[in-house]
């Protein structure tokens, strides 16, 4: 069933297809969460927070065949906010500085992992849709905005930039 | 013709499948040096999706993306439009709409809670939420008087009378069996579970029931029995509704799952199992009142005894590993990989003694001679559950579901003196201080062969001690370390490399579970068997176990259990719970071990995580006032332990002395960063308590 199907039934209320669609999409919105967070815990977070807001607003959704776009836009708001939340104090003590999460790679990442989570963050969206989707690139355009050539670009750039980090390893 | 620029520009498109034209594959045949680049283009990207598979979207996400996608509310245009109503209407509707959310939030307890609402919203201390004197007062007198009444809410109904033919039992099991929504707790389970603590039925225990089968999560399965009346069990309405029950039959129901729970239940001869599919379909296989006879088979096998597994994760299967569990047509079938296939284990033996099994197998081995039928809790399946999964597909035997609650469970009891407790000189075989007296963590990988701890003597020679502690042996990673703080301040580690054994003293080959427990027993008495008490005689010690979310529930159960060793003595202070409130646990510690005095005053609660809007809060409950307070951002990913920390800093102000443990569940602890252990350890010492042992089991990427 396509996307747009999908999502059509999901507005109706269709529980099979909204899990359908959350099924589907799940390893996407995660990438992007990835790709902005780095961190996998908080990837985790934005994720699920993403797609908690999208099919609280799905009904708002006027083109259902824009509905990848629109949930990754969805990601990368929702990853603003994050960022955008101030930290509060945790009223811990003085010591509360350790507590807090340095964003420091997991130590068990392998050098390919670690090459790939210093990428920029479009590289790194790039990448992982290509990847660990088997998106093709006009694909990947279409939910990322942008022109097929421009998303082969980034991908290329992006292996390239691997390679590199890599060969340093 | 191409020229080696073009083709070198168009290799990533062409390794990924994207293009492929014959030119290409022409000049790549006829060009040495672009073939070699291709080559290292195709092999950076196997590994780049090799290792970025180990960051795939956890079970826990998929969970919650599925969840996500069944309770947000749907509302498409036209019943939007819809919703315009003329004004008199919708003010009418709007006042029986307020009336009945109203109505439904009253039996929830949880807005109305004092310091629900109005908490401070850095997050409010433990100190301030304390309860005084005079409130205990008024909550006891209040649960006296609310204990003679008959409670019924819309969605429970207390047995009124003892059931006939049901033994009664000296032994509350408090269970509650709670569905997450969206993030969300099921309000009805935490309804419950406050009504029948208020109404004077708070004689129980709480069954925390492991992951029997392997690693992963903790299961969410409790049960509430009301003492009066063995055997009956309260559920939340839905989900007694997908069992099938009826309210007339819950006072013959205890609902089970996992070997400790079992054991009891066998003893009261009232067993209920169930289960849940990954699309949270129930099945109720089995109802106990008598024990059925079962025909057997040559081997002592019930020949009822089925294989029942209903429900599909067709995407992600069991513990989001589609390669290790099929099922089809009422079987279940395991992939015989090199891990997986059982004939690889020859540590999996349906021949092989309950003593020596893991939780899920006993509980197996039990239902397999008392049940026709039985349907077993599995939380996820990893290398031990697959094991125990495949020989109790071999068996003909159930196993079954996942799930995952973000809970914590804290106690909180004053520490009498007089304990003896861990550390020695022995015990610290490769110390390492910084010079601000806090703990620098000894960071090693672990390689095959004997867990062992270096001690760097002053001479520059080094030895060797053999050491064990509790983790996954299956990942080959491990970061472990005991860290003591002595009572001159500094802090004492002991860093050891782990790795597993393979190789029980009788060559077989354990599972990991069995090989963490018999580890963690060893290196227990190797503790304990030093002695250690501090210049007055008499030592306070907290055990914190800090899991992670892969950490597998036995084995931090295990580690529980371990502290029963006679030779540790630390065992005594794990569950400050008051034994008149609590006659038999799940935990039973031993009593008779130097245990002469029980604790002065305990105080049990509940930590809970909870979704208010876009917001994460922590509540608190249970035999204290509530406490609610938003999670610490700071501490993104670890709000459970932000939770814990809070409660943890109130509480040692009070003179408490804290116990607690952060189950392993999806999404809520992770990875716990050593900075984190060390904030932690620095808090405990500034506190006072002068001994802290943290056993930490680092996650296992997936």
């Amino acid at each position: 069933m396509t996307n747009e199907a999908l999502v059509r039934r999901a507005q109706a209320g269709d529980i099979p297809s909204r899990e359908a669609l959350a099924r589907r999409w799940l390893s996407r919105v995660y990438g992007a969460a990835l790709a902005r967070m780095r961190n996998p815990a908080d990837a985790d977070d934005l994720a699920q927070e993403a797609l908690l807001r999208a099919f609280r607003g799905l009904a708002k959704l006027k083109d259902p065949a824009r509905f990848g776009p629109w949930l990754l836009q969805i990601v990368r708001n929702a990853a603003r906010d994050q960022y955008r939340r101030p930290a509060r104090p945790t009223a811990l003590g003085e010591q509360d500085g350790a507590l807090e999460d340095d964003g420091s790679e997991p130590a068990l990442d392998g050098d390919a992992v670690r090459a790939w989570r210093k990428l920029p963050g479009d590289e790194r969206l790039v990448t992982w849709l290509r990847i660990m989707d088997g998106l093709r690139f006009e694909d990947i355009a279409e939910l990322t905005g942008g022109a097929k050539s421009s998303v082969y670009r980034t991908f290329r750039k992006g292996l390239a930039r691997l390679r590199k980090e890599l060969s340093r390893c | 013709m191409l020229s080696c620029h073009d083709v070198l520009e168009a290799l990533p498109a062409i390794e990924t499948g994207e293009a492929t034209t014959g030119d290409v594959r022409d000049h790549l045949a006829t060009c040495r040096s672009c073939r070699a680049e291709a080559e290292a283009v195709r092999a950076g990207l196997d590994g780049l999706r090799r290792e970025l598979a180990a960051l795939a979207p956890t079970p826990f996400l998929e969970d919650a993306a599925l969840e996500a996608a069944r309770s947000a509310p749907v509302a498409s245009g036209p019943q939007r439009r819809a919703l315009w109503l003329p004004a008199g209407i919708a003010m009418a509707a709007a006042v029986v709409l307020v009336a009945i959310l109203v109505l439904a939030k009253l039996p929830t307890d949880e807005a109305t809670a004092p310091g629900a609402e109005d908490t401070d919203p850095s997050g409010p201390s433990l100190v301030a939420y304390a309860p005084t004197a005079a409130q205990v007062a008024k909550e006891r007198a209040a649960r006296q008087a609310r204990a003679s009444e008959t409670y019924t809410t819309q969605f429970y109904r207390l047995p009124g009378a003892p059931m006939p033919g049901v033994a009664m039992i000296g032994q509350v099991l408090l269970t509650e069996i709670g569905k997450k929504h969206g993030g969300m707790l099921h309000k009805r389970a935490q309804a419950a579970f406050l009504q029948l603590t208020n109404n004077g039925r708070d004689r129980f225990v709480t069954l925390q029931l492991g992951s029997p089968g392997g690693g992963g999560t903790a299961c969410k399965i409790r049960a509430l029995v009301n003492p009066q009346y063995a055997g009956s069990v309260l559920i939340e309405e839905p989900l007694a509704r997908a069992l099938g029950l009826h309210e007339h039959e819950l006072p013959r129901t205890i609902t089970i799952g996992g070997d400790t729970s079992m054991r009891a239940a066998a003893a009261r001869g009232h067993v209920r199992v169930g289960s849940f599919t990954g699309d949270a379909d129930i099945e109720v296989v089995l109802e106990g009142g008598t024990m059925p006879a079962v025909p057997l088979t040559g081997g002592g096998v019930p020949q009822a005894l089925r294989l029942v597994i209903r429900g599909e994760r067709p995407d992600s299967g069991f513990a989001g590993n589609a390669t290790r569990l099929h099922h089809a047509h009422g079987r279940a079938f395991v992939v015989a990989d090199k891990t997986m296939s059982w004939k690889n284990r020859p540590d999996v033996d349906p021949e092989i003694g309950i003593e020596s099994q893991g939780p899920l197998k006993a509980a197996l081995s039990f239902h397999a001679g008392t049940y026709p039928e039985c349907l077993v809790f599995l939380p996820s399946l990893d290398m031990g559950g697959g094991g125990t999964l495949a020989w109790a597909v071999r068996m003909e035997r159930v196993a079954l579901s996942q799930k995952f609650e973000p809970r914590a469970q804290v106690t909180i009891a004053r520490v009498w003196r007089g304990r003896t407790a861990i550390p020695s000189r022995e015990s610290v075989a490769h110390t390492r201080a910084d010079k601000d007296g806090l703990v620098s963590f000894v960071h090693q990988r672990g390689e095959r062969g004997p867990l062992r701890a270096r001690e760097v003597r002053s001479d520059g020679s080094v030895r060797w001690h053999d050491l064990v502690l509790p983790g996954d042996s299956t990942a080959q990673r491990k970061d472990v370390a005991f860290v003591r703080v002595l009572p001159d301040g500094r802090v004492a580690l002991r860093g050891v490399e782990y790795a597993p054994w393979t190789k029980n003293a009788r060559g077989v080959p354990m599972q990991p579970h069995q090989e963490a427990e018999t580890k963690l027993r060893h290196a227990l008495s190797k503790v304990a068997s030093a002695g250690g008490r501090d210049a007055e005689g008499a030592s306070k010690v907290t055990l914190w176990l800090l899991a992670s979310k892969t950490t597998p529930w036995h084995i931090v159960e295990r580690v529980m259990m371990a502290c029963a060793h006679p030779d540790v003595k630390l065992a005594k202070l794990k569950f400050g719970i008051d034994r008149s409130k609590a006659p038999a646990t799940a935990y039973e510690m031993p009593r008779d071990r130097g245990l002469d005095a029980p604790p002065l005053e305990a105080q049990t609660f509940t930590v809970r995580l909870v979704w208010k809007g876009d917001e994460l809060r922590y509540r608190a409950k249970g035999d204290i006032p509530s406490i609610e307070g938003p999670c610490d951002s700071s501490l993104r990913g670890f709000p459970m332990l932000d939770a814990v920390i809070r409660l943890a800093k109130g509480a040692l102000a009070k003179g408490y002395v804290l116990h607690g443990k952060l189950h392993p569940v999806g999404g809520v602890t992770k990875d716990i960063p050593y900075e984190v252990v060390r904030g932690l350890i620095a808090r405990m010492q500034a506190s006072g308590v002068d001994q802290v042992l943290i056993l930490n089991t680092p996650p296992r990427r997936r």
